[in-house]
């Protein structure tokens, strides 16, 4: 069988594709042996850089939706999903049974830490038998702050933050708060315009 | 109140910073990165997912949309991939690769969806080749890259098509193309050689 053109240029592409997907450049040799070879190595290296920005232009041609697919995706996610452990929390009345989810916990040790100004936590991790009445509990967080911030104080005010919310708001007995500020950020949005 | 009968046994859910209003853009979470959210989302926190869904979604639906070929089907494809990704945050081991992470379980999904509409064929033997409107020699000159790139691209067949996207934006492995399109690895090398060609043709970029 005698190979076409076209199936010449085929070989030619998948031998310059595996180059390329190996992310290695070919030998100058095999460049240089024909023009074609050059031409078709910058064609392909310049559909892959065009094919990297492809998708950001594909967003910013999009027009303007409505909010109604971040609602829909947000009203099918199962929020029950994350509700960890159960903790109990006395009451007066012996025939009631209050108790609270670890993940209100988490909740609340989030906003505590998100009122702390420019911190966000991360990661929160209650360890300790919370199910059990006054055993020790250790929390153990994950932060980031706001570059530039003085990372030891502002770990410390975060700390503040959270036992004075827990000493408030759960019967736990809280041993330690520890929290490791594990990323920086910067300002992504421009401040609103008002 | 007296007392609280057995049956009304409460437990409270989230804590205060979940509230049915909705933050937008401008969120105080909007500027926390990706591994602070990711972890926070893990953890329970509706509002961090949220702004993961408007940070990521729109990327998420242009992908999509360019493997399934339209986006007729794309909105269905982000609303699939991110609850999946909802349920499988905790799993997610670097949360700082979410945009990575996000990605991969997008082209999954829209894969799935492709099957799903011919349930009855494999992917390769659907090679269709693309309508003779979307030939480039009836399209005028394209005012943009992006514009003869896309109508390009639309010359190649559906699993041509398929294999360059997942290869070249999604940064798949041939490997990887070849086990989520359920090809043999020699056939994506085969479909993504006559892609590229094609597309070199097509750009007029070759001879």
């Amino acid at each position: 069988m005698i190979s076409s053109p076209d199936d010449l240029n085929q070989d030619l592409i998948a031998e310059l594709s595996d180059y390329l997907d190996r992310g290695e450049n070919p030998p100058d040799d095999f460049l240089n042996k024909a023009p074609e070879h050059r031409i078709a190595f910058d064609a392909l290296t310049r559909f892959r850089s065009m094919a990297q920005n492809i998708l950001d232009d594909d967003v910013t041609a999009e027009p303007e939706r409505d909010d109604s697919w971040v609602t829909g995706i947000l009203k099918n996610i199962n929020r029950e999903a994350r509700a960890g452990r159960t903790i109990p929390v006395s009451h007066p009345s012996p025939k009631a049974s209050l108790s609270l989810t670890e993940g209100a916990v988490r909740g609340l040790i989030r906003s505590a830490g998100d009122g702390v100004a420019g911190t966000f936590i991360g990661k929160c991790k209650l360890d300790g038998d919370v199910s059990e009445p006054g055993s020790p509990v250790t929390v153990n967080v994950e932060a980031s702050v706001f570059w530039g911030e003085r990372m030891p104080k502002t770990a410390q005010r975060l700390r503040d933050a959270i036992t004075t919310t827990l000493l408030h708001h759960t019967e736990l007995n809280i041993v330690a708060v520890n929290v490791t500020i594990t990323d920086v950020h910067l300002r992504r949005n421009a401040e609103p315009a008002d | 109140m007296k007392s609280v009968s057995r049956r009304e046994r409460s437990q409270i859910r989230e804590g205060p910073s979940v509230s049915e209003t909705r933050s937008d853009e401008r969120s105080p979470l909007g500027d926390a990165t990706d591994a602070i959210l990711a972890a926070r989302a893990s953890d329970g926190d509706v509002r961090a997912f949220e702004v993961i869904v408007r940070r990521h979604g729109p990327l998420m639906r242009a992908y999509a949309t360019r493997i399934l070929g339209s986006n007729g089907d794309a909105d269905d494809v982000v609303q699939d991939t991110f609850i999946t990704a909802w349920e499988r945050l905790p799993e997610l081991q670097d949360p700082a690769a979410t945009k990575a992470w996000l990605m991969r379980i997008t082209s999954r999904k829209a894969i799935d969806r492709i099957r799903a509409r011919r349930s009855d064929q494999p992917l390769g033997e659907w090679d269709v080749p693309a309508p003779e409107s979307e030939s480039p020699h009836q399209q005028a000159e394209a005012a943009s890259q992006r514009e003869r790139l896309t109508r390009a691209l639309g010359t190649l067949s559906e699993s041509q098509r398929q294999c360059w996207t997942l290869r070249e934006i999604g940064g798949h492995s041939y490997a990887e193309i070849a086990e989520e399109l359920d090809l043999p690895p020699s056939t994506v090398r085969g479909l993504l050689a006559r892609a590229r060609q094609k597309l070199m043709q097509e750009m007029e970029e070759w001879r």
